[in-house]
């Protein structure tokens, strides 16, 4: 069994300072690793980014991360991505992390994701520039997010992101907004690569629990969802779901959705 | 020129010439359109450094910016509140915002 902790959405800014370094303090007994999923910071800001990176230094657990919109907004990214890698987070930019566990390898596939919409009300790769180049990125994001899962040999498979890939997370939001919270393209892309588990953040409105189609477990840990400072998770091999031939993912995840 | 074309078809002063006697004040109280100020509102609380909040929201009734939601501490409410007024001033702001109080899990949910 592995057991994860993870949050969203934590928002860093000058006046967080302590608001992690004491929950994570007792994390060491209770978790295998940390995963944050993006919007770390407040207004995008090197040093709110730094502040945070002085809160995670000395974490009794490896902690992995993927940036959110959040921390795009003032193009310090690299900066904050810097200030956290210095301290020893792992941040990952469509990128795999793999930790060497007691109880088996775990392999994190990290990627911010983007927008789009989900079936019935979504964008498509299809008039202006912008428009295609909206729809284009998160064709990106999800096409990296296919590849890494396929590849990836591991005895436990997650995917970080910031953006959802079901709507069930975003019920709570409001409708209109749905194409700016995620795509339905994420969650393909999880399905066809198959995973254990997916952990995202973004959507601050909505609810934790969700599925894919493909039946792989969707936690959105916002924290004004969760309401923790982060939520704790098990996993057991029993629950890992492998990609079928040609592409699409045994549903042996049979959670409801929330 | 043409102004003295259209007196000499017509045989009226031009239609121009009326509205140049009508006094707008430049600087004088304007209501703002209450979509437009609340959409203003809160794209500030957002863009703003002091606060950054997306989970604000925004309404304007009468003379009132109402705002709700939740904030993460008692400064970020102070300067959620500060922003607000700062960007609609003349207003009231009537605040319904809460301070979110986040708090370790005492349990684990098993998954898969």
């Amino acid at each position: 069994v592995i057991r994860v902790a993870a949050a969203g959405d934590v928002h860093f800014d000058a006046r967080s300072r302590g608001r992690m370094a004491r929950p994570l303090a007792h994390l060491a007994s209770r978790a295998d690793m940390l995963l944050l999923a993006g919007d770390l910071t407040q207004t995008g800001k090197a040093h709110e980014g730094q502040v945070l990176a002085d809160e995670l230094r000395d974490a009794p657990l490896p902690v992995v991360a993927v940036l959110g919109n959040h921390d795009f907004h003032a193009d310090e990214e690299l900066e904050i991505g810097a200030a956290l890698r210095e301290a020893g987070v792992t941040v990952l930019d469509r990128e795999v992390a793999i930790l060497e566990l007691a109880a088996g390898r775990v392999g994190i596939v990290g990627a911010t994701g983007f927008g789009g919409g989900f079936s019935g009300a979504c964008a498509t790769d299809f008039g202006e520039p912008e428009m295609k180049a909206f729809v284009r990125h998160t064709a990106e994001h999800a096409s990296f997010i296919r590849r890494a899962l396929r590849e990836l040999e591991t005895d436990y498979k997650i995917v970080l992101m910031h953006y959802s890939p079901v709507a069930d997370t975003l019920h709570g939001e409001k409708r209109e907004i749905y194409p700016f919270l995620g795509s339905y393209l994420l969650g393909e892309a999880v399905d066809d690569g198959g995973a254990d588990l997916v952990f995202h953040g973004h959507a601050h409105s909505g609810v934790e629990k969700g599925v894919t189609p493909g039946g792989i477990p969707v936690r959105n840990v916002a924290q004004p969802v969760i309401r923790h400072v982060f939520n704790i998770y098990t996993l057991d091999k029993q629950g890992i779901v492998r990609p079928a031939e040609g592409g699409a993912p045994e549903s042996k995840h049979m959670e409801s959705g929330p | 020129v043409i102004a003295d074309l259209y007196r000499y078809i017509f045989g009226i002063e031009p239609v121009a010439r009326a509205l140049d006697q009508i006094h707008i004040p430049e600087n004088g109280p304007r209501r703002a359109i209450e979509p437009y100020l609340a959409a203003r509102v809160r794209d500030a609380i957002l863009k703003d450094p002091t606060t950054g909040e997306l989970d604000v929201q925004v309404s304007v009734e009468g003379n009132n910016i109402l705002l709700r939601g939740e904030v993460r501490s008692v400064e970020h409410k102070n300067a959620t509140e500060r922003v607000a007024a700062a960007t609609a001033p003349g207003y009231n702001i009537v605040s319904h915002l809460r301070v979110a109080e986040l708090t370790e899990p005492e349990g684990t949910e098993a998954v898969g």
